[in-house]
């Protein structure tokens, strides 16, 4: 085991170090002059020259990279060209934090969607629901990031109306849902769930009207820190449209994967026996279903946070925001600061191969049948 | 009784496309009614006609893609407005609204250029770019993915840890930072594109390769003599091909999206030459008074990767062998 | 009826002309007549601006002048022994959590106004810490003395010039005032082998600088300036006080510690202007703290947060969210859609906002008059308007347009006629012209549509357009380097930075002129129009204008404008040079 997972990390090595190598060299590649980006293009011959020594442009390859790499090591990952006095870790320091939260805000709503959704549509395989679901899903990993991103712009920004009525008949008709249940139920064996079906229903009722009393308005650009002082209400209402941006093909992603995993899950014989001691089906369904699927869920939603790492900058972009993404195109690549580029890249591919181990790690302890093998 | 859902489903839409002019987001609902209507009707028809068990979505999803391709093949022969060269277009009207009755069926964009045409003449380039990636990163991530995978050996190795390089960069990243060195066409968006690919259809490849290096018939032609050469040639890419084909309709998927992205960044293929990811990023500056600029290509690119997806996972669960298993 | 906001700006303004008018310019600054210009309903649909009796919380009310607030007025000469006692402060002190957040065009790049260009990058901020010697009126063009006490010419010609400063202003370390300091840091502005931003330009006029005493300065210039005291109202009247940089402080793009430090946070005694810095991540945000012993009163706003939300439209909807309550708009659409919402608003027009260039040296295509012409014949603003603006573009057929102070009737219009243009084509094709021309133009919108509108235009008349969309700040190199044929490249003439943009772009000796342009009408024009004062120079404008057409040196298609609007919470925000406002007398109710 732990040597599995040492084979691992010492493959991860020549990795990083490629992803590095190459990281650097994009830079070469990319035209446009570092000391012209630095001093615009009315400095003379002799000073472009000056800070091109500065730069260190005139060492040769293998000394930049080598130097490059041992400050980026210690944590120093050079100064900006253009924005003057800022670190580059500074500056992404600053830039990290936003599209991480992001990120993660966009899988704990895939997740707090596609749970219920998955387990509706695996307990009622081949109904109605789960065709619904299942055409829904194909939907969702259809829309490409940034046409998601408009249109839900659209929507919640010029639109405001729309998705107000459109929560307020999703909310309605849950709750209906349960009434529904709860009226099916009556006169079965447990009179006690018919109680809960009902004030389950009331308080989705409740719910779905004060949210559609109080529906917020979104930003349609900006970001409001979490530690503004303008506070926590406000960095939701600016993260909320590019989060759930990110997690409309995540949303597609889960529901499908635990979907089948639960049904695959439903026929094994602890399940059928456990159906056989007459346990109930919540019961079934959360306490013994979902345990096994649910290491499944942790690894494709790390695998998935990788992703939105790296595919924020659409989402940034379409929404203004300025996380590592958009520092990485509209400060580096565009104004040509390649330190910020270098930098960038390298801390986003970092993340990826290193998310991308502890999922790979986690999946052997987790998984039984892969630790034995 | 179903089946009257497609004529009524068809009246809907008419009515969304034609009779109603504002607000986009009830054309727009109604128009989703009408297209849901119509599916089912379809779908009962040919449940009835055809065979209970015929897959309607597929089909539909098959025979719009057919529909694509033969537009973009033969756009230069439609009579469509004028969608490329905004010099002809000066005395155009800038900004229609979609109106399915008039020489703009589906609305002019900011330079009074057709959207219908664009999104056709987009189709073009869309496929030409997703196409010519995939042979490439068909021929060789699948050339180099077996050779390693029936090697092994120090090669695999070293084949795995660049793989690994290559995947560690998130897909838009590494395609900015590639196609920012570049002048953007559809040859170098193509190429980005199959540097992108190449790394996965390598591992597809390496994958079934393993699969197939223990089967009797390799093991037979090794046996006999064969030169590995040969027998990569002969034995195994033919059988390995299959697999990773069946891949190719998601891969293209995939690729329309990642090109479209790149022209909605700016980096991608230059209006005024349409492609659907150009013709997007144009209108999202004014979402808000002219939204069709931006849903009307944005609905085709969405229908177009349902699509693909859709037939995609039929070849994938028809032709590898693994899919089945998994 | 209220003030709006956009009146009462103009009303201090007024209000303080009238007891300051003439110290700017002229050459007695006792002999001018205050008036109250008409120009102070210039801005807004309003009319009726001036008189409100119950409009009581407004400390610029116009009314009565005697009774102004602003701390300048005690430059009246029998006011100059007490110089820094406000006569009617908007409050008695900083009022505790009031706070006015201000939506950037740009991240401020350095807190030093020597790297600074106007509003658009940090110009506000730093007039904000270092405050301005003197300040410029856009609506009435008059300049008048803040920091200073007055500027006047010695002679008739306008190439001598005294300029006082008030006594006993002093740095926060003790340092004070001096006509030294004044002069050294207008060194700053040559340590970089030539002068680059705007109004430091004029700096190159300045042939001798003479400390006649602490206080007094006297400046020989080698030509001409009649509004000399502009100058001090943009970035060479931001004084720094170069003791707290030290050593590096010429060296201006040399990365010293000190430099590096003092230009992303200037310590309190760098500046004697009303804000000091609290915090400053550039992209982020750049908070302000009222400095508690402003020379010229209490500093009402006690904090000052600058956010930079990119773009104008979503800085515009930042301001409709409640987000800002400032907010500094540079985007026709953008800005018209504001004055349609009725929101108050104050903005400087830019003439030649949107234009082309065309690239005038020997060799390349456009050094053709005839195919000049043909361009300027074929590009149809209204065409750009509709395909690049929505309509919402001030087009022009002019450069000076009709909306600028300096219009007049003597300005003409260039004419439109394709037919004429695709004959003038076709003659220069026939000498041998392959009919492409390389163009251009910013990635940014309206850019490309912009770009593809012209594309169109030059294609229906038979010119093929090789177009080259790229950042800004790329295309800003490219007309440096002159690698082009035609390229978007707006000259901006504000109220105040007019004749300066002129001569930047248009003289034969400025080394900004990128067009490779070079008449000598247009430099005796040019010279003409330094030598003229702001009041008398709508004629010189209106001829330089014409000669623009007559040797097609490059086609306008629109006047832009750019400024800022606010809520009804703030007032007293002073608008001055290259679209700067002070805060001095900023107030925020709430």
């Amino acid at each position: 085991m732990a040597r599995m997972i040492g084979l691992r990390l010492l493959k991860l090595v020549p990795v990083l170090f490629l992803v590095s190598l190459a990281t650097f060299f994009i830079v070469d590649l990319v035209p446009g002059d570092p000391a012209r980006a630095a001093l615009g293009p009315d400095a003379t011959e002799a000073q472009y020259e000056a800070v091109r020594q500065e730069l260190g442009l005139d060492a040769s390859l293998v000394e930049r990279y080598v130097d490059w790499i041992g400050s980026a090591l210690t944590g120093d990952l050079g100064n900006s060209l253009i924005k003057p006095g800022f670190t580059v870790t500074e500056l992404i320091s600053l830039a990290l934090p936003i599209t991480l939260q992001l990120a993660i805000m966009g899988m704990l709503i895939a997740l707090f969607v596609s749970l219920p959704l998955a387990i509706v549509a695996a307990y009622r395989e081949g109904t109605a629901v789960d065709r619904f679901t299942n055409g829904l899903t194909a939907a969702f990993i259809s829309i490409p990031g940034f046409l998601a991103g408009l249109l839900l712009a659209y929507l919640f920004v010029f639109q405001p109306e729309v998705p107000r009525y459109a929560w307020l008949a999703l909310g309605l008709a849950v709750a209906c849902g349960m009434f529904l249940t709860a009226a099916r139920r009556v006169g079965d064996d447990l009179g006690r769930n018919v109680a809960l079906w009902i004030l389950a229903g009331l308080v989705a009722i409740g719910v779905t009207l004060l949210v559609f009393a109080n529906f917020p308005s979104f930003p349609r650009t900006g970001f409001v820190r979490l530690t503004s002082e303008r506070g926590v209400l406000d960095n939701l209402r600016s993260a909320f449209l590019p989060a759930l941006t990110i997690s409309i093909s995540q949303i597609a992603v889960f529901t499908r994967l635990l979907r089948s995993d639960l049904i695959a899950t439903l026929q094994e014989d602890f399940i059928l026996s456990a159906k056989a001691k007459g346990m109930t089906p919540r019961h079934i369904l959360w306490r013994e279903a979902l345990r096994p699927s649910s290491f499944s869920l942790i690894t494709l939603a790390g695998v998935s946070f990788g992703n939105a790492i790296g595919g924020t900058v659409i989402v940034e972009s379409i929404f203004g925001i300025q996380g590592v993404g958009r520092l990485i195109v509209n400060d580096g690549v565009i104004p040509g600061d390649y330190p910020i580029v270098q930098g960038g890249v390298l801390v986003i591919a970092v993340f990826y191969v290193v998310v991308n181990l502890l999922v790979d790690v986690s999946y052997v302890y987790l998984d039984p049948r892969i630790r034995r093998g | 009784m179903a089946a009257l859902l497609l004529p009524l489903g068809a009246v809907v839409l008419w009515i969304a496309l034609g009779a109603i002019t504002d607000p986009t987001a009830l054309r727009l609902a109604v128009a989703v009614v009408g297209l849901v209507a119509m599916y089912f009707g379809i779908d009962a028809i040919a449940k009835r006609l055809v065979s209970p068990t015929f897959e309607t979505d597929f089909w539909l999803s098959a025979g719009w893609l057919v529909l694509v391709v033969l537009l973009a093949v033969f756009a230069d022969l439609l009579p469509l407005a004028e969608a490329r060269d905004p010099s002809l277009t000066l005395t155009q009207p800038s900004r229609e609204r979609p109106d399915l009755f008039s020489s703009h069926p589906l609305g002019t964009d900011s330079q009074a250029l057709d959207i219908l045409g664009g999104v056709i003449y987009g189709a073009r380039v869309s496929l030409q770019v997703s196409l010519i990636a995939v042979t490439v990163g068909t021929v060789i991530g699948g050339l180099i993915g077996v050779t390693s995978g029936y090697f092994r050996g120090k090669l695999d190795g070293g084949v795995g840890i660049l793989t690994d390089t290559l995947l560690a960069f998130p897909p838009l990243i590494f395609l900015l930072a590639v196609v920012t060195a570049f002048e953007p066409g559809v040859i170098t968006i193509s190429l980005a594109l199959a540097l992108l690919g190449i790394p996965t259809y390598t591992r597809l490849a390496r994958a079934n390769t393993l699969a197939f290096a223990q089967r009797e018939f390799v093991l037979a032609a090794r046996a006999l003599g064969a030169k590995p050469g040969r027998i990569i040639l002969r034995e195994l890419v033919p059988n390995v091909v299959r697999p990773l084909l069946s891949y190719s309709f998601i891969i293209v998927a995939v690729l329309i999206v990642a090109e479209a992205s790149l022209s909605f960044l700016g980096v991608g293929i230059q209006r005024p030459t349409p492609t659907w990811g150009n013709m997007i990023a144009a209108g999202q500056g004014q979402l808000e008074t002219t939204p069709h600029v931006v849903f009307v290509p944005g609905a085709v690119m969405f229908i177009t990767v349902f699509c693909l997806n859709r037939v995609g996972d039929k070849a994938r669960a028809a032709w590898d062998p693994k899919q089945s298993a998994l | 009826m209220r003030l709006s906001r956009g009146n009462r700006v103009v009303a201090l303004l007024a209000a303080t002309s009238l007891v300051l008018a003439a110290c700017g310019g002229d050459d007695d600054t006792a002999t001018e007549e205050p008036t109250v210009d008409d120009t102070v309903a210039d801005d807004t649909d309003d009319p009726d601006d001036t008189d409100d009796p119950d409009d009581t919380d407004d400390p610029d009310d116009t009314d009565d002048p005697d009774d102004t607030d602003d701390p300048d007025d005690t430059d009246e000469p029998d006011d100059t022994d007490d110089p820094v006692d406000p006569v009617d402060a908007p409050c008695d002190a900083t009022i505790p959590g009031s706070q006015i957040d201000y939506g950037i065009f740009a991240p401020n790049a350095a807190f030093d106004p020597v790297g600074s260009s106007g509003a658009l990058v940090g110009g506000t901020e730093i007039a904000a810490v270092y405050d301005v010697l003197f300040i410029f009126d856009p609506t009435t063009l008059e300049v008048r003395p803040h920091l200073a006490e007055s500027l006047t010419a010695d002679n008739d010609d306008f190439t001598v010039w005294t300029m006082t400063l008030r006594e006993g202003i002093t740095y926060s370390d003790g340092t004070p005032l001096t006509a030294q300091l004044v002069a050294d840091n207008n060194e700053r502005y040559f340590a970089d082998e030539g002068v680059r931003n705007t109004s430091g330009g004029f700096l190159q006029y300045i042939e001798e600088t003479e400390i006649v005493d602490d206080l007094t300065l006297r400046f020989t210039l080698n030509t001409p300036l009649a509004e000399f005291g502009l100058v001090f109202a943009d970035e060479p009247g931001m004084v720094v006080n170069l003791d707290v940089i030290g050593d590096d402080a010429n060296e201006l793009k040399t990365a010293g510690p000190d430099v590096d430090a003092f230009r992303v946070q200037p310590p309190d005694a760098a500046g004697v202007g009303p804000y000091v810095v609290e915090r400053n991540v550039p992209g982020e945000e750049t908070i302000l703290r009222a400095r508690d012993d402003y020379w010229g009163g209490p500093v009402c706003v006690e904090t000052i947060r600058f956010t930079w939300i990119p773009g104008s439209a979503g800085t515009y909807d930042a301001f409709r969210s409640g987000e800002l309550d400032v907010a500094f708009l540079r985007d026709p659409v953008v800005n018209q859609q504001a004055i349609d919402d009725g929101v108050q608003h104050f903005y400087f027009p830019q003439d030649g906002g949107a234009m082309i260039n065309f690239n005038h040296r020997e060799g390349r295509a456009t050094a053709d008059p005839r195919l000049r012409e043909a361009i300027m014949l074929a590009l149809d603003p209204e065409i750009i308007n509709d395909r690049a603006y929505q309509g919402a573009l001030n087009t022009t057929l002019s450069y000076i347009g009709p909306d600028s102070p300096y219009y007049s009737d003597a300005v003409e219009e260039r004419t439109l006629d394709t037919e004429r243009a695709a004959a003038l084509v076709e003659e220069v094709k026939a000498d041998g012209w392959d009919g492409t021309l390389n163009f251009v133009a910013g990635n940014a919108p309206p850019g490309p549509d912009s770009a593809i509108a012209i594309e169109a235009m030059l294609g229906a008349v038979g010119i093929e357009l090789d177009t080259e969309l790229m950042a800004t700040g790329d295309s800003i190199a490219r007309l440096g380097t002159g690698d082009f044929d035609i390229i978007t490249n707006g000259w901006n003439s504000g109220p105040g930075t007019m004749v300066l943009s002129l001569i930047r772009n248009l003289s034969s000796t400025s080394p900004t002129n990128r067009m490779g342009y070079a008449s000598d009408a247009m430099d005796a024009l040019l010279d003409d129009a330094l030598a003229t004062p702001f009041a008398d120079l709508a004629p010189v404008l209106a001829a330089i204008n014409n000669q623009i057409n007559e040797e097609f040196v490059s086609p306008p298609f629109g006047s832009t404008s750019e400024g800022v609007v606010w809520t009804d919470d703030v007032s007293g925000l002073v608008p001055t040079v290259s679209t700067i406002f002070l805060f001095h007398d900023a107030v925020v109710t709430n």
